[in-house]
């Protein structure tokens, strides 16, 4: 299952435009993380979001939320809900083809979501 | 019909290769009829799959081309290769034919074909995207066809400029779809259905719409696949059955999209010089604020990044004199005064209307496409590629609509497809361009069972 994941999100992390693959238990903690970018460039970023994470996974659990996004500069982090306790992180350039990354994301988000509830 | 559907959502060509290698390990059949479809990330290594495919398949009849997504078993992805591999129980061919005028192509092609083929799937380049030279002249040409249009006093002096320019976009950059449709057809002894993809990427970049048959380029022409044997063709758009007067059609465009509004326009051949007294493009930023101009440098390369929106939420609604069927034109923000077609125009009204686009009914209007199938076999479903930024991840719900009703089918999401239908006898089509020709710039599916 965890190599299945790791392959699910490689896919993910290698479309254009996308800086970071984050799977994410519901209360914060990394379980995945797949960079395409240097860290040292997304750091800033990073930081911040860990400040934040939890707080937005915890008003996606109980708020029952389909996705919440937000821009950050030019980056944007999208967080999905994959499960019941695990939540899909994604960091992109603004300049990404959103809506063709969306529907890429819906697929993940599936495929990852049969492997942790089977 | 047998098939093998094979794709991999990999954009890098060595871990693509591997998905269908071992896909192909297992191949049942041996496959008389492939279909390529390449996304944006795979189509840089066109050459690469081509070369794949041949060494597997060197004796199939082949088609491909770039496209937006697919859905493949319980998955859609936007990026990535999706192979269609088929044991047709008949016969398969596919021809093509190079080209710049679209009679003589349409002529030449059909002669080859003849009146034999129970089907045809025709590949073309609605508008071709050549490179930087061409975009060049294309300015400075439609500034010197403006300037001319500008100093006529009449209608039909200004209508005589726009036909000149017609020509010149329909020799370079332009193959209007009703006309591939109408030539084809009469070519091919009228009694053939063609479904067309007319291809015209979501986002431009030089050298697309790309095409390749049996595994040759095909550049600025057009390839069809030619089926004999069990197959249907059905197309289906999401608009109400249209009206029997003008007036009610009015009515049914005011209460199927958005700020409707009435515009008089200036129109001949594939080209429109105003709209209310105004240059399309300019028209369109007086209505929406939101767009800036463009200057040429800039388009130019959006395109070479391959970063052209070539969709638009905003267009005109033509009404046809004698069908009082609609076409929807998307007006795009452009560094052109005169503005291209898709269709031949002058047999729609003057009087149009400027709009915002909504599907009414949602993403069920759009799976209702299955609902047209005559056969038990494999389904290929060409959606509405507008589908895309209109629902986003919501197509999952287009897929699950299709699955409803088919058990075997590849959906592919590309440029809203068009066909030519002859003795259509059903639903009164918004979309029916011209006689039995159907095509709509969004809207509209197609279906090729086999």
């Amino acid at each position: 299952m965890l190599s299945a994941i790791s392959r699910i999100l490689d896919t993910l992390s290698m479309e254009e435009g996308v800086k970071m693959v984050v799977l994410y238990r519901i209360d914060g903690v990394p379980l995945f993380a797949k960079l395409n970018v240097p860290k040292r460039e997304i750091a800033p970023t990073l930081y911040w979001l860990e400040g934040q994470i939890k707080e937005m996974l915890y008003q996606i659990s109980t708020q029952n939320l389909d996705e919440a996004s937000f821009k950050f500069g030019r980056t944007v982090i999208m967080l999905y809900p994959v499960s019941r306790t695990t939540v899909l992180g994604i960091m992109a350039d603004e300049e990404a083809s959103a809506y063709k990354l969306d529907i890429d994301i819906k697929t993940s988000c599936r495929q990852i979501g049969k492997l942790v509830t089977s | 019909m047998k098939t093998k559907v094979v794709y991999s959502p990999m954009n890098e060509f060595k871990d693509a290769r591997d998905d269908i290698e071992r896909e192909l390990e297992s191949l049942p059949f041996n496959p008389n009829l492939l279909l390529l479809f390449l996304t944006a990330g795979t189509f840089k290594d066109w050459k690469r799959y081509n070369e794949l495919f041949q060494k597997h398949f060197p004796d199939v009849e082949m088609l491909g081309c770039v496209i937006e997504g697919y859905a493949a078993g319980d998955e859609i992805w936007t990026r990535g290769i999706v192979a269609l591999l088929g044991e047709f129980d008949g016969e398969v061919k596919v021809y093509f034919e190079r080209g710049n005028k679209v009679e003589e192509v349409c002529s030449r092609l059909g002669a080859r074909i003849g009146e034999k083929y129970d089907s045809i799937l025709a590949m073309f380049p609605a508008i071709y995207f050549p490179g930087r030279l061409d975009f060049a002249r294309l300015f400075i040409n439609d500034k010197r066809y403006y300037r001319r249009y500008k100093g006529q006093n009449t209608i039909e002096g200004k209508k005589e400029v726009l036909r000149e320019f017609s020509r010149y976009m329909e020799e370079h950059f332009i193959f209007p779809i009703d006309k591939v449709l109408k030539y084809l057809s009469e070519s091919t002894g009228r009694s053939t259905p063609i479904l067309g993809m007319n291809l015209m990427p979501m986002e431009a970049k030089i050298g697309t719409p790309f095409i390749v048959a049996n595994y040759k380029e095909v550049g600025r022409g057009i390839a069809a696949m030619c089926l004999k044997g069990k197959v249907n063709i059905s197309y289906h758009d999401v608009y109400p059955e249209r009206a029997t007067s003008f007036e009610e059609t009015v009515e049914m465009i005011e209460n199927s999209f958005s700020n409707v509004e009435e515009v008089e326009v200036v129109k001949a051949g594939i080209a429109i010089g105003e709209i209310s007294g105004i240059p399309p493009v300019q028209f369109l930023r007086e209505k929406k604020a939101a767009y800036d101009e463009m200057r040429e440098e800039e388009f130019i390369e959006r395109v070479e990044k391959g970063a052209l929106q070539a969709v638009s939420p905003y267009g005109l609604s033509f009404i046809h004199k004698n069908l009082l069927s609609v076409f929807f034109l998307g007006l795009l923000n452009s560094p052109v005064n005169i503005y291209p077609s898709l269709v031949e125009l002058d047999e729609f009204y003057e009087t149009s209307f400027f709009m915002g686009e909504t599907f009414k009914g949602g993403t069920k209007k759009f799976s209702e496409i299955a609902e047209l199938k005559k056969m038990n076999g494999f389904d290929l479903f060409l959606l509405d590629f507008n589908t895309i930024p209109a629902f986003r991840k919501e197509i999952y719900k287009i897929l699950d609509g299709i699955k409803a009703h088919s058990e075997r089918s590849l959906s592919i999401f590309t440029t809203t497809p068009s066909a030519y239908i002859p003795n259509y006898n059903g639903k009164r089509l918004f979309s029916e361009v011209d006689k039995n020709i159907f095509f709509n710039a969004s809207g509209a599916n197609g279906l090729l069972e086999f």
